[in-house]
């Protein structure tokens, strides 16, 4: 399953959720706000969707990593809004059968994440600068 | 013809607005509504070029043709992150 949400994400509860008694391994990822980039301090982060189509690619990444591994459950969320730092941005949670499995597809499903849902953050910095995120310079 | 253009994060902070009008004549092309939009707002040329175009909620190349009513949306490179 997945998901967008402004609430404050659970890890407990997204661990919890994908645990099933045939699956043997369960691998969490959390993305949190990092305090650091380079040698600028950031304060906080706003996250910004594409809502329709950002859903829409989270479910093919559920798809896609369903169809390569054994996969007990598997969820995908992202906050949106204003996060502090140490915050929680994205969460993905994979149960498999066996550790090597659930390892590979949250590591998937995260790559995949990054790499197509059509989601922005803005850097808010401690000397009042704030910027959009773009990778590829210039 | 007419078409509407959603805008994100840095983009729609340059043109400051997240929806734009172009009007790009018959049966256009992806290529067409990037150079229409380079035309009509010059402000995006430097970030233009690294943006993908979404058709219909899918990533499209420059020779995709779009139909009236499509769902045209132009995607910054996302914030993505270092693995």
């Amino acid at each position: 399953m997945i998901s967008l949400t402004h609430e404050p994400i659970d890890h407990a509860t997204l661990t919890e959720t994908v645990r099933r008694n045939h699956c043997g391994a369960v691998v969490t990822f959390l993305g949190t706000v990092r305090d650091l980039t380079g040698d600028k301090v950031t304060i906080a982060l706003d996250y910004e969707a594409y809502p329709a189509m950002a859903e829409k690619k989270m479910r093919e990444i559920e798809a896609e990593t369903r169809e390569r591994w054994p996969i007990g459950e598997i969820v995908l969320v992202h906050r949106l809004g204003h996060l502090e730092v140490g915050e929680i941005s994205v969460g993905v949670a994979v149960s498999c059968p066996h550790r090597a499995q659930a390892f590979e597809a949250c590591r998937h499903a995260i790559d995949r994440l990054k790499e197509l849902v059509p989601i922005w953050k803005k850097e808010n910095r401690d000397d009042g600068q704030s910027e959009w995120v773009h990778p590829g310079g210039g | 013809m007419q078409f509407t253009v959603h805008l994100f994060a840095r983009l729609r902070d340059l043109v400051d607005s997240d929806i734009v009008s172009l009007e790009l004549g018959e049966s256009p092309t992806i290529a067409d509504l990037r150079s229409r939009m380079m035309v009509q707002y010059p402000i995006v040329a430097s970030i233009l070029p690294r943006c993908l175009i979404a058709l219909n909620q899918e990533f499209a190349q420059d020779h995709e043709t779009i139909t009236p009513g499509s769902e045209l949306a132009i995607i910054p490179p996302v914030s993505g992150g270092s693995s």
